[in-house]
């Protein structure tokens, strides 16, 4: 990694963490001017954080998509963009807040990953890829926001503040729409991931640890959705489970890579 | 209550009896949402015992696990709870799908006076804008629906997904595997020699007799002077003719359910054992497993007692007094070699292609080298169900995004004032519809 390269990945990871504190503290001690900051340094960041992705593009020849680095970088960037479009749309302050720390979590890990550039090798050649990544971000970016509605949900729900149940409501909703956009495109993630295994190992499931814990992630949002519509789980349940339920999206993308050594679903190349 | 007597002699009879007698109760268990999370909660906690078995254990050891009859039960339970779950919904389906309003005799979930609108073209535009076909009904009633179609594409999902875990439960049943090592020009002639490995299906035995597979060349690439493919693909003759390419993650169909393609490569020598005067004694080609560079295999000679150790420099390059090779494209390749008669060391050397080395009254020589490929040929019958049930679910999906049912109707005011807009809103707050219009 170059200098310059290296002073913008800080840059970004400083923006994000800078963004996150300026808006908890805004919300914390009702200060307007910490808040309109906080969210007016989250766009200017993500440029800078689209600067590097294109950079990375042009350096490797193809889309960053290979190794530890280069899909924390562009995860990470789909989870902020997907923060931000909701900030923006639904005018939900606080989800900034709570799914930035998310995005530099994955950013951190990236920081300790291998940087070298790796070329784009035959078992990666496959327009299956592109698709399984593509969704599997947008799936994960999703679930990132839930989760992030959920944190916010359980932080102004609690019972020594006095909640707006408008809003509650709102982000209620909010935590239940992200998580079936994201379930939708998780569906799709594994579909395509397992018509690319069919083409590469030759067997659409080998139960792989990646491809099980991305199967249970799945079925527990699925079961997350379930019991919203059927039992009613919403509000501070729903939050609680989609808090849980996070978790088995990061370990089924970093945990297992990182614990485990003996899985086909090789990110770092070699 | 008098008891009817069955007094069909036929079985069948008694069957059918105790079947409408006994369906209503199946029915209602099998078709529950609570068996389906019990289900579904169960398949989970499964799945996270085969994620601790899979850390630790070899692929195929994980799949017999996956294979054990509780997991059956459970998927076949999940199987059988997804197929009644759609049957019992059919005719909540068909009034989802209705065009008129399905809400007559229910009270709206809300109403709201809409003072700025006063007849029913107003109050369509109004609707439009919100996202419903506004209908204006025979009545004058007008009415307006959205998310038509959304329990359509939620039946759909849900049935693609049973094809596609009905497609899994016949490809781990029927699926039939066998791995080939074909050389570059080599025709398939279904010999032992051929198999590198066989996986047969639980209930049959492929014959590949009829097979017809010509290799024609294989070509790997590699990322500079490191053990990275760029590109690793063969050119193959199948079918009695045609020609295709396949690559490390491209397979090629050879019919609807069966497909061939390349999963690894290595080097195929051939040896030529010559008298000191040059008459040919035995010539072959071999297919080592000499890749990657500094592996080593060795063969025995057809007619004579050695054997003979090999490794391939495919780059050559001198290096600390030793053979080293600089990258894995074949451009100077080098073979050392290291004859052996009982266990003493009789010869060794490092030979280009066409060079030889003597020993024992008789030479040893690589006059060519040619690569060879190592092929996965796997019939699935399940592919095709997998692929239907895909389908279905993306289709199933992409129906479902439009949200759930909701319908609206505008009722006129008495006086001039305005009317009043009524909505039956599923599961989300029915002020919310009203912040985004201007009333």
């Amino acid at each position: 990694m170059s200098l310059a390269f290296s002073v913008l990945f800080w840059f970004v990871m400083v923006g994000y963490a800078l963004a996150t504190a300026l808006t908890f503290f805004g919300h914390s001690l009702n200060r307007t001017w910490s808040i309109r900051a906080g969210q007016r340094l989250t766009p200017a960041v993500l440029m800078v954080h689209t600067v590097i992705i294109g950079w990375r593009w042009v350096l490797t020849g193809h889309i960053p998509t290979i190794g530890l680095f280069e899909n924390a970088l562009v995860g990470s960037w789909f989870i902020v963009l997907m923060a931000w479009w909701f900030h923006w749309k639904g005018r939900f302050p606080l989800i900034l807040a709570g799914t930035l720390p998310l995005a530099l979590l994955i950013l951190a890990a990236a920081a300790f990953a291998d940087t070298s550039v790796r070329p784009m090798v035959a078992a990666l050649v496959s327009v299956w890829l592109y698709i399984h990544i593509f969704f599997a971000w947008l799936a994960y970016g999703s679930y990132s926001v839930a989760c992030g509605a959920a944190v916010v949900y359980l932080y102004k729900s609690r019972s020594s503040m006095q909640p707006d149940r408008e809003k509650l409501g709102r982000l209620d909703e909010l935590m239940f729409r992200s998580t079936v956009f994201g379930f939708i495109n998780d569906a799709v993630m594994i579909a395509a991931g397992s018509i690319w295994a069919k083409n590469l190992w030759g067997s659409y499931w080998s139960w792989d640890p990646v491809e099980t814990w991305s199967l249970l992630s799945w079925l527990i949002y699925g079961l997350a959705i379930h019991l919203r519509q059927t039992l009613g789980w919403r509000e501070r349940k729903l939050a609680w489970l989609l808090v849980f339920a996070i978790v088995g999206v990061l370990i089924s993308f970093w945990g297992v890579n990182v614990i485990i050594s003996g899985s086909l679903h090789v990110f770092n190349v070699e | 209550m008098i008891k009817p007597v069955n007094t069909n002699p036929w079985k069948l009879g008694r069957l059918a009896y105790l079947v409408r007698r006994t369906w209503p109760g199946f029915g209602r268990f099998a078709g529950s949402w609570k068996l389906s999370i019990v289900l579904m909660v169960v398949w989970a906690f499964y799945s996270v015992l085969l994620v601790i078995w899979s850390s630790s254990s070899p692929p195929h050891i994980v799949r017999n696990i996956a294979g054990l009859f509780p997991f059956q039960v459970v998927y076949a339970g999940l199987l059988i709870n997804t197929l009644v779950c759609l049957w019992l919904r059919l005719p909540l389906l068909k009034r989802s799908l209705l065009k008129g309003m399905t809400t007559q005799g229910v009270n709206p979930r809300w109403s709201q006076p809409t003072p700025g609108i006063r007849d029913y073209s107003e109050a369509a535009v109004l609707g439009n804008r919100w996202g419903y076909t506004m209908t204006t009904g025979d009545s004058g009633m007008t009415y307006g629906i959205k998310g038509r179609w959304t329990m359509l594409g939620n039946f759909i999902f849900h049935s693609g997904f049973f094809f596609i875990a009905l497609g899994f439960m016949v490809s781990f049943q029927l699926r039939d595997e066998a791995t080939l090592c074909l050389a570059e020009g080599e025709g398939f002639t279904n010999a032992r020699e051929q198999f590198l490995d066989r996986k047969p299906s639980a209930w049959f035995s492929q014959d590949y007799s009829d097979l017809s597979l010509q290799v024609s060349t294989i070509v790997p690439r590699f990322w500079r002077d490191e053990l990275l493919f760029t590109s690793l693909q063969a050119a193959i003759v199948v079918d009695q003719g045609r020609s295709a390419m396949t690559a490390i993650n491209r397979p090629v169909p050879l019919s609807w359910c069966q497909f061939l393609r390349l999963s690894g490569f290595g080097y195929t020598p051939r040896y030529e054992l010559t008298t000191l005067d040059g008459s040919v004694l035995e010539s072959s080609f071999l297919k080592l497993s000499v890749f990657p560079p500094g592996r080593r295999d060795f063969f025995h000679l057809l007619h004579f007692p050695h054997r003979v150790y090999v490794r391939l420099y495919p780059d050559y390059v001198a290096q600390d007094g030793g053979p080293a090779t600089q990258s894995c494209e074949l451009k100077r390749p080098r073979f050392e070699i290291q004859i052996f008669r009982m266990k003493q060391l009789i010869a060794e050397g490092l030979l280009a292609p066409g060079e030889s080395l003597a020993f024992e009254g008789i030479k040893i020589g690589f006059p060519e080298l040619r690569y060879w490929g190592e092929f996965s040929l796997v019939r699935d019958p399940g592919m095709s169900l997998l692929f239907f049930g895909l389908t279905l679910g993306l289709i199933g999906l992409v129906l479902s995004l439009g949200g759930a049912r909701a319908e609206i109707r505008w009722r006129p005011g008495h006086d001039q004032s305005g009317g009043v807009l009524e909505g039956w809103l599923a599961a989300h707050d029915p002020g919310r519809e009203l912040t985004g219009g201007n009333l």
